[in-house]
């Protein structure tokens, strides 16, 4: 059964790739969706056995790599973090394939988008249930070309075309950081499987301690737990788009809204945070590499809020909402709360995909329109995905008692009370974050539905509300939205609880949970509150159509600075494109392919060589050329260098080897005669 | 009027029309709401108006450069597209095939004769 939750999604990978010209649209989607759903089914009962009852369960299924110094192996390690995992991708990954049953039932190629969910589903099945970083890498690989292959899903678009490209080549950067550390690993421990590498972590940290062994990086010498740590935490930047590799996150929405909900929302984006957690007996160790994933963490939560609240694209902005997500929950792995930072990853799977298909809905209704400029008053013609896309917002803000309300709060609590300074950066930035989080919510709830109608009359007559296959998915997200976190809280972030078993390691030293349950302040805990009301107002505030001192900001001189600077994203984009990947390009062009492929391998090559003894050959032709005084010529210039050569013998001779020339006198006695 | 002079004015005229039409595109672009876009399109009218009977064409040139020059300072970082125009959200998604190459759709069920 664990195995056929892995590779179920494969098959009806297989089984649509391979005929789903036999098959057809609807025999495509029947079949993926089927196996999808029925790898949910036996993840549940997985959920029960492993986190419920608490039987972790590992399997050892084929050699892979077998020498005698590096071995890794087919096997898959089922323990808390991997089946809350399993339950959160094989859910929403059934969810978004039933949905595109509909949503995307007048594309022609419905077959091939569903192949490439459920390999995609595959490869992230692969990477949470990997029991060593060989095989969670080939996963992480995996899933990072399934994205590619969905944003370029309408690959005769060269916008999609340019985002999947950019998307690839971004990742790469975090991958290339992976498996820097992943061989990091096999250098310091001999090993990549998990139980060996965080059975023997301890112990390195003990040694350590006493007598500190140095590691060589970069031509450094480095704490070993660090680097390693800190290179682990470069690939989950790149996967889980924090700042400075966050670029290619809102370009993919040039992919279909589904995939978005999907990869780009509930699961890929999260594998960096997964690794986190499941690296977290290293991470434990690394103190130095947990400031780093704190800070990092809060400036991403921070900068992708500020960039949310003035974005135009109704999908730009629920992207730039998941990158903020994903910026609290690293930091909450960087203050050594894991178990709360997987609790708000499987919190905003929920909300998030149900941002996510609501705005599908949306599109789907308004003829692809994605430009919140030109929506409005929807409320009225899409009342269903009104309501889907309130309880969503709400989740998000962390309105009490919703779903988000339970992890986001819980974070900056957390934070407050970690009592360093990146925990109180970490607190301030978050918090800051909760005000534009609300404000960038009802704002998008503001101009797509409440806000008088700017859209097209044609639009608005053609809309219709979201049908049975898109609305059902919708209706199971909004109960996850409302409900889990209210009952899943107790169970997996509560005090004392024992659902994550071994799954997940926190030094003592290091676990505040209790600090944070009995003494953070009253006022502390009503921040979040406060600021998401405030948020709500200003929104209110600023959108209403009444106000015209909006229009006279943006468009003043300052205002259109401010604008520009916060829709652009920072001028991130442009920052890193003109100074670090134009300078990379140019690097790879006249280095890497002029100078060298070009170059040096050309030269020194048969095709130099043959070239040069061409050239050389012409050359020694011309030589003949038939007239005395050249002939001469040679003949002066010759005996001069030999006069001079004979008369610097003394000197010469320290360099040259006399011996020498006895070869040359016998070698010119065997020239071949000319016929 | 000399046919040059003619030809000058002509262009201008046409000149003013775009620069007519992107401005209001570009209003457009910034104001969210309905009612702001009305008003905003009625003083970018009304600017226009009040210049309608210029009649000097070096004026006019002059005005035209002024009006490009204030364009460009107020143009939008992200202008809003039309879905299915170029640069828009829907633009080049499965264009139709060209017509020179044929598709099997039963594809394995042909009857041979």
């Amino acid at each position: 059964m664990y195995l056929l939750i892995v590779t179920l999604p494969l098959l009806g990978c297989a089984t649509s790739a391979l005929f789903g010209r036999f098959l057809g649209s609807r025999g495509a989607a029947i079949v993926t969706t089927s196996c999808v759903g029925t790898s949910f089914l036996f993840s549940l009962v997985a959920f029960y056995e492993v986190a419920l009852v608490g039987s972790a369960c590992t399997l050892q299924f084929a050699p892979w790599f077998d020498s005698e110094m590096f071995d890794a192996s087919w096997g898959f390690l089922f323990d808390s973090l991997t089946v809350v995992m399993l339950i959160v991708v094989t859910l929403v990954s059934t969810l978004v394939h039933t949905y595109s049953i509909s949503y995307m039932s007048e594309d022609p190629f419905l077959p091939r988008f569903m192949c490439y969910l459920s390999i995609f589903t595959f490869f992230m099945l692969m990477l949470v249930s990997a029991d060593n970083l060989i095989q969670m890498f080939l996963g992480w690989e995996g899933v990072g070309l399934a994205s590619y292959l969905l944003i370029n899903f309408w690959f005769t678009r060269l916008q999609a075309n340019k985002a999947a490209i950019k998307a690839m080549l971004v990742n790469r950067v975090g991958d290339f950081g992976l498996a820097l550390g992943i061989m990091s690993c096999f250098l310091v421990f001999q090993s990549v499987d998990y139980h060996v590498l965080f059975a023997v972590a301890n112990e390195w940290a003990m040694k350590e301690s006493l007598a500190p062994e140095s590691f060589v990086f970069c031509n450094m010498h480095v704490d070993a737990l660090s680097a390693i740590c800190l290179l682990l935490f470069v690939g989950a930047v790149g996967k889980s788009a924090q700042i400075g590799l966050h670029t290619w996150l809102p370009d993919a929405m040039e992919g279909p809204t589904p995939v978005s909900a999907l990869i780009h929302a509930a699961t890929m984006v999260t594998a960096g945070v997964f690794l986190i957690a499941r690296c977290s007996p290293l991470f434990e160790y690394a103190p130095n590499a947990l400031v780093v994933v704190t800070c990092m963490g809060a400036m991403t939560a921070f900068f992708a809020a500020t960039t949310g609240i003035l974005q135009n694209d109704l999908k730009r902005v629920i992207a730039y909402s998941t990158c903020s997500q994903l910026g609290y929950m690293v930091f909450a792995c960087g203050i050594s709360n894991y178990a709360v930072s997987i609790f708000h990853l499987m919190n905003h799977a929920f909300f998030k995909a149900l941002l996510f298909l609501s705005a599908g809905s949306v599109i789907h209704a308004m003829s692809d329109e994605q430009d919140m400029r030109k929506m409005g008053g929807l409320n009225q013609v899409l009342p269903f995905t009104y309501a889907m896309m309130l309880i969503g917002s709400l989740a998000l803000i962390g309105f009490p008692f919703l779903t988000g309300f339970y992890s986001k709060d819980v974070i900056l609590e957390l934070a407050y009370t970690k009592y360093t300074i990146s925990g109180h950066f970490a607190f301030w930035l978050g918090s800051l974050s909760v005000l534009f989080t609300s404000y960038y919510s009802f704002r998008l709830l503001f101009l797509t539905f409440l806000e008088n109608t700017n859209a097209f009359k044609q639009d608005i007559k053609n809309a219709h509300d979201a049908p049975p296959l898109m609305a059902a998915p919708l209706i199971v997200l909004a109960f996850g939205s409302l409900f889990v976190g209210y009952l899943c809280k107790d169970m997996m972030i509560g005090l004392g609880t024992d659902f994550w078993g071994q799954s997940i390691f926190v030094l003592p030293d290091n676990s505040n949970l209790s600090e944070s349950e009995f003494s953070t302040p009253q006022i502390v805990k009503l921040i979040p509150l406060l600021l998401s009301t405030l948020g709500a107002g200003i929104a209110y505030w600023i959108n209403n159509h009444k106000n015209s001192f909006v229009y006279d900001f943006k468009t003043s001189s300052l205002g259109r600075r401010f604008y520009t600077f916060l829709n652009k994203r920072w001028l991130f984009d442009k920052v890193l494109n003109e100074f670090l990947a134009q300078s990379v390009l140019r690097f790879g062009y006249s280095i890497s392919f002029v100078t060298l492929d070009k170059g040096v391998i050309e030269l020194l090559g048969p095709y130099g060589i043959a070239t040069t003894m061409r050239t050389l050959s012409k050359r020694t032709s011309g030589l003949q050329s038939g007239l005395i005084y050249h002939y001469a010529f040679i003949m002066l210039i010759g005996l001069t260098v030999l006069i001079t050569f004979i008369g610097l013998w003394d000197i010469v001779s320290f360099w040259v080897d006399s011996r020498l020339f006895l070869i040359f006198f016998c070698t010119f006695l065997f020239l071949p005669q000319r016929s | 009027m000399s046919s040059p002079i003619i030809a000058r004015r002509l262009e201008q005229q046409a000149k003013v029309r775009l620069l007519y039409r992107r401005a209001l595109k570009t209003v457009q672009s910034w104001a969210v709401h309905r009612d702001t876009f009305y008003n905003e399109a009625m003083k970018t009218r009304a600017e226009f108006e009040q210049h309608k009977n210029v009649t000097n064409l070096d004026l006019v040139d002059r005005l035209l450069d002024r009006g490009e020059a204030r364009l460009r300072e107020k143009a939008h970082p992200d202008p809003y597209i039309i879905p299915w125009a170029v640069g828009g959200s829907k633009y080049q998604r499965n264009p139709p095939v060209p017509t020179n190459i044929s598709f099997s759709y039963d594809f394995g069920k042909e009857t041979y004769t």
